[in-house]
């Protein structure tokens, strides 16, 4: 298992363009943002995270857009599938490395620039957790659109699992709303931890079992 | 006993024969019934009293939205039958709803955008229900754009049913969430709730207008699946024979 | 070692093959003939456990996922974005002197560093091969593994199967070229 995971990272850092060309298209939104407001423009809170986390939706969406394609396409997956492990090992040692290669450095990114826009008092860390946790679930569930419309690009699996994750989106939004009222917060980060503890080990095996699908 | 005749009706071959019977008879008494409920509703019952005539809309819009949902559900209800007991016959009726699902929600939406322009004087709301509503319509069109982009119909088959049953789950998830989300940040100035006690002679024609509907929208379900049947079966002997 | 039972198959309603049986025992080789979308491939993922079966059924002496069985098919599985030492450690074969013999034979040790995707197209099949050849396998499945070949490697990965058959493990390949071994035919044609 974690000799797979090694492989699997192993391949995608000597692939740059799969998660350096996403970070950068990242970064070039973060500094298209502000151009388009007045310099001395104070961002509103509300508005600041609502972009962040569509960005990070959007480019996590950009960024998996071809995880499987690529395995299937040469023949490694039939590999897999046929060896002693199990299959959905193998879909969560992808899913881990492209969390650890995109999903903390977005996180990261999504952060820092929250403390260049916005006056931060007590939300320091739970806006980390927060993105942390929001793009866990956001690539687990991008995941699941590539593997169902593996094949036909990746259009086609987004549109029908995007609407899975607008409840993710408006927990995230309540639990904003209640921190800046001075509210207590902390259910909706545990709906979240729920959320991400559920679709963490159940998304690999309802991916693998799509991927057998297609390998027949 | 119960299982032979389950057996003999769900093969596509009686279902087709039967479904041929019925269909022209079927279509028109609902059609009939449709026409007579509106006409009830928009000719024969009382002006409302804050409304005025825009009302009568309901008598079209409420039986799309019901509608539009309760085909999801059957389609669900399909997919499962499909999925555990591979029973062709129910992927092809699932398959078949799909468009027709999609073409009633988007009916749902677009009477319903009209009825909001006299009412709430705007024709689009983020409110809970139009919003789920959409969210539907999106679901409908992906599996309409995911069954037609495989090559193999049997995996076709089964990721749509999959993608179905996710969708299933997903319905009341969303539902609850975004009531959830708009009860908390919306104003109460404008709610999508029906008119708050409902006269019973606007009552009367509403549940017949849906319930003709529902038969309609179903006779309609009978006449494509029967398509879909000849289309899928098309190298088996039966069909060729017709 | 494999038996395959009243085996059939048919996509969108059309057969590829019917009622098929046959028996693989040590120390054969089984070559799988038919033309173009009869089903060659088919059969072999069918023997894998890949594509389920629409009747019939196949006993097997052990069971897939072991380390008992080697696959290689018409997709090598390399990733051209990594040099040929990479892809040898995705593969988990380790850089010993008995490896590195066949490798040698193969006359990949001095392309080592090379990148995939610049390699030939009868190199890479011959990188896909030495997973195959290295492996201690005792049944090996190979589709189409003489296309694209040159006569050396198809030499070489002749007496390699003759070897591999002669202490009494089997194989399975599909193959439109003739070979210069015994083995005996399933012809998917009708």
């Amino acid at each position: 298992m974690i000799r797979l995971f090694f492989k699997e990272l192993f391949k995608m850092v000597r692939q740059l363009r799969s998660w350096l060309g996403p970070l950068s298209v990242f970064v070039l939104i973060l500094v298209a943002f502000p151009l388009t407001q007045d310099i001395d423009t104070k961002f509103s809170h509300q508005t600041t995270f609502s972009f962040l986390w569509i960005i990070s939706l959007l480019v996590i969406m950009l960024s998996t857009e071809k995880v499987f394609l690529e395995d299937f396409d040469d023949g490694s997956m039939e590999q897999h599938l046929l060896k002693s492990y199990n299959f959905s090992d193998y879909v969560s040692a992808k899913v881990t490395s492209s969390f650890l290669l995109i999903g903390i450095p977005l996180s990261c990114m999504s952060w820092l620039f929250l403390q260049s826009a916005v006056a931060m008092t007590n939300l320091n860390l739970v806006s980390l957790l927060s993105f942390l946790l929001s793009n866990f679930i956001f690539i687990n569930f991008c995941f699941f659109g590539n593997a169902v419309s593996l094949k036909r690009g990746s259009l086609l699996g987004l549109l029908i699992i995007t609407p899975l994750l607008f409840p993710v989106l408006i927990i995230l939004g309540k639990m904003l709303s209640a921190a800046l009222l001075g509210l207590d917060y902390s259910n909706f980060l545990l709906l979240l931890l729920g959320c991400s503890l559920i679709s963490g080990p159940l998304m690999p095996f309802v991916i693998s079992y799509i991927l057998k699908i297609h390998l027949e | 006993m119960l299982k032979k005749f389950f057996h003999q009706f769900a093969s596509p071959k009686s279902y087709f024969r039967i479904a041929t019977k019925i269909q022209n008879p079927f279509l028109l008494i609902f059609v009939l019934l449709y026409v007579f409920a509106l006409a009830w509703g928009l000719l024969f019952t009382p002006e409302d009293y804050i409304q005025g005539n825009s009302y009568r809309i309901i008598f079209m819009h409420v039986p799309a939205s019901f509608v539009s949902q309760i085909l999801f559900l059957i389609m669900a209800f399909c997919s499962v039958i499909f999925l555990v007991w591979r029973l062709k016959l129910s992927i092809y009726v699932a398959k078949s709803i799909a468009p027709i699902g999609a073409a009633v929600t988007f009916f749902a939406l677009f009477s319903g955008s009209i009825w909001g322009i006299p009412t709430w004087g705007t024709w689009w709301q983020w409110d809970a229900r139009i919003t789920s509503t959409l969210i539907l319509l999106i679901m409908y069109l992906g599996l309409i754009s995911l069954h037609s982009s495989f090559n193999n119909y049997e995996k076709a088959d089964r990721f749509f049913a999959i993608i179905v049953l996710a969708g299933v789950i997903n319905i009341p998830i969303i539902k609850k969430s975004v009531d959830w989300w708009s009860t908390l940040h919306q104003s109460a100035s404008i709610t999508l709730t029906d008119a708050p006690s409902i006269d019973p002679l606007m009552l009367a024609p509403l549940f017949l207008s849906i319930f003709s509907f529902f038969g309609l929208i179903m006779g309609i379900v009978i006449l494509s699946s029967r398509y879909e049947i000849l289309l899928r079966e098309q190298s088996k002997s039966w069909v060729k024979s017709l | 070692m494999i038996k395959v039972n009243n085996l059939s198959f048919s996509v969108n309603n059309k057969k590829l093959f019917h009622n098929l049986s046959f028996a693989i025992s040590e120390g054969e080789l089984i070559r799988i003939s038919g033309s173009n979308g009869s089903g060659k491939t088919t059969l072999l993922k069918i023997m894998l456990g890949i594509t389920p079966p629409k009747k019939g059924f196949i006993e097997k002496e052990f069971s897939f996922g072991e380390k008992e069985f080697e696959f290689l098919g018409h997709k090598n599985g390399l990733k051209t974005y990594l040099s040929v030492k990479d892809n040898l450690y995705l593969m988990d074969l380790k850089l010993n002197d008995k490896n590195l013999k066949v490798l040698n034979d193969l006359s990949l040790l001095d392309l080592m560093s090379e990148t995939v995707g610049n390699l030939s197209y009868g190199q890479q099949k011959k990188l896909a091969l030495a997973r195959v050849i290295l492996s201690k396998a005792r049944l090996i499945l190979l589709d189409e593994p003489f296309v694209g070949l040159d006569d050396d490697s198809k030499k070489l990965l002749e007496k390699f199967l003759f070897n591999h058959i002669k202490t009494g493990k089997s194989a399975v390949i599909t193959s439109h070229i003739d070979i210069d071994l015994p083995y005996s035919e399933i012809c998917l044609d009708d």
